[in-house]
This record gives C-alpha cells, sequence and structure tokens, in this order.
C-alpha cells in the first residue's frame, strides 16, 4: 500500500497545496491535472447527492478504480481535501478530517499572514502534513520501494 | 439491500434502469438519463487522474458514501453494470458478474434486441428478479 499525493482546494478550485510522495505515472501539466482533479470532484459529489435514498445525504468518502484509491473530505466551508493512495488503504477520509482539524486550522487559519485563496507556503503546515502522512500504516510501502 | 441498477452502453447512454426497494432515491426518467452520463464520465476522467499505469484502464469500480455505496462492472465491450446499495451490502461485484452473465445469455442472445438500444426482454426481467431474490436471501 503506497501513498501517491495530497490535493487541497478551496471553494473556488483553486488548489492550495500539492504534495506528491510517489507518481510511477508522470502527469503532463499540473495545473490541468488538479482542474480536471476538480472538475472531477464537483461532479461526484453532485451525482452522489442525487442519488442518496435518504435527503440531504450521499457525502462522498472515497472511490475505487482498479489500481488507486481516491479518499475525500470536504469542510463545511467548502475546503476539499483529496489523498490519493493505492488499493487496500481502507478508508482514509477519517484521516484527512484530522488534517484538517490538528494540521490545517493550527497552522494555516490561525497563521496572520496567511491571504485566502493564495496557495500555503507555510514550512510549519507542509512538514506537519508530511509527519501525519508518514505516521499512516499504509506509508511503510512507500520506504520499501525506495 | 439493494437499492438502485443502471446500465450504461458504451456511448454513455442509459439502456436499463431499475429501483429495488421504495427507500431507493426517486428521480424521473431524464434524470436518470443524465445520471448515466455523468458516472460514463466520471469514470472517464477517473482513467485520466490515475496515477499509475493500468493495465485495463477500467476506472471507478466503486464509491463509498455516507449513505450508500455504488459498485460497477466493467465488460470488455463497455458495458456498464452500476448498482447502488445500502453501506454494509456484501458481495455486489459478484452480483454484478451474474448480471453480466444474465445480460449475455437473455439480451445479447435475443434476435430482437438491438445493440445499445435500451433493454425491454422478458426473461431478463425475470431472471433479474431472481437475481435479487437470491442476492437478498444469500447475504441476510
Amino acid at each position: 500500500m503506497t501513498v501517491y499525493a495530497f490535493y487541497l482546494f478551496d471553494r473556488q478550485g483553486n488548489c492550495l497545496c500539492y504534495r506528491e510522495w510517489s507518481r510511477p505515472k508522470l502527469m503532463k501539466d499540473a495545473t490541468q491535472d488538479q482542474k480536471n482533479t476538480f472538475g472531477l470532484l464537483f461532479a461526484l459529489k453532485n451525482f452522489c447527492q442525487k442519488l442518496s435514498p435518504t435527503q440531504p445525504g450521499g457525502i462522498v468518502k472515497n472511490y475505487s478504480t482498479d489500481v488507486y484509491s481516491l479518499h475525500y473530505f470536504e469542510s463545511l466551508t467548502g475546503l476539499r481535501f483529496v489523498l490519493l493512495t493505492s488499493r487496500g488503504s481502507g478508508d482514509l477520509s477519517g484521516v484527512l478530517r484530522d488534517i484538517y482539524l490538528n494540521v490545517y486550522v493550527d497552522t494555516v487559519i490561525r497563521n496572520p499572514l496567511y491571504v485566502p485563496g493564495k496557495s500555503i507556503q507555510s514550512q510549519l503546515f507542509l512538514s506537519k502534513l508530511d509527519s501525519s502522512i508518514k505516521a499512516l500504516a499504509c506509508f511503510q510501502d512507500n520506504e520499501s520501494r525506495k | 439491500m439493494l437499492y438502485t441498477l443502471f446500465v450504461v452502453n458504451k456511448a454513455g447512454g442509459l439502456i436499463y434502469q431499475q429501483n429495488f426497494s421504495e427507500t431507493a432515491a426517486k428521480l424521473s426518467s431524464n434524470d436518470y438519463l443524465r445520471l448515466a452520463s455523468t458516472f460514463h464520465s466520471i469514470q472517464a476522467i477517473s482513467r485520466q487522474l490515475s496515477p499509475v499505469h493500468s493495465r485495463f484502464g477500467f476506472g471507478i469500480e466503486r464509491i463509498e458514501t455516507d449513505t450508500f455505496v455504488l459498485q460497477a462492472f466493467q465488460s470488455q465491450t463497455g458495458v456498464k453494470f452500476v448498482v447502488t446499495a445500502s453501506p454494509e451490502t456484501k458481495n455486489l461485484k459478484n452480483f454484478l458478474r451474474r448480471l453480466y452473465e444474465l445480460y449475455a445469455d437473455y439480451v445479447l442472445k435475443n434476435p430482437f434486441y438491438e445493440l445499445d438500444m435500451p433493454i425491454r426482454c422478458e426473461l431478463w426481467e425475470t431472471m433479474l428478479q431472481r437475481a435479487v431474490e437470491d442476492h437478498q436471501r444469500a447475504s441476510s
């Protein structure tokens, strides 16, 4: 099990943070890839909300394809946290929620110099994010693959 | 508990839709058509976003939400079988493979059935009902 990448989008679709730990298939264009991801999440969220047997409901937690899984968490303010991992990682949307509560709120929201909508430059955020992801059980394989 | 079944052809058009439970979302037929095409495009984009090379390139197989799960099966010919069910439902993959067998037997072998057109075969409906009952019985 490996962790591939992390995206963080705001309400407007700006990618505030993109981190990559392992990406065997190289992207041709990073901005296009981020736009595609945001668009996919938007469409997926609407799709699931319509299909849900109970209204309101149908909040996406994760999806799996034959080779990867995408875990998703959206805060009440429209902030979208995305994690790409290999299959078999279980449901990591709770992990994303913890990253929001413990890492994002403390290091970004409480940072007086942060401008909403700009990409996150704070070293503290990036290092705390790295350590949270590395602490995951499924990250062990990243090390063994190197 | 199963909620809804969609069968989508390789162009993304809905060819069959059925609700199995009163608790399933009740939408108009236009809505179902739109949802089927939306799922088809979502699957295509998810293939592009893959961080790893994929041998088959099938896209989304399973979506988990807080109120339902969605399992999809895509055949080599591009026909997609999509089922939504309550979160604790098991064996959806096998159920879809069984549906694919029934599709091959009762829809494709029907000489009056035109490929990629909406499915209107009586035997398909009967066998589908039977497969659903078997699945409900097996999981309870």
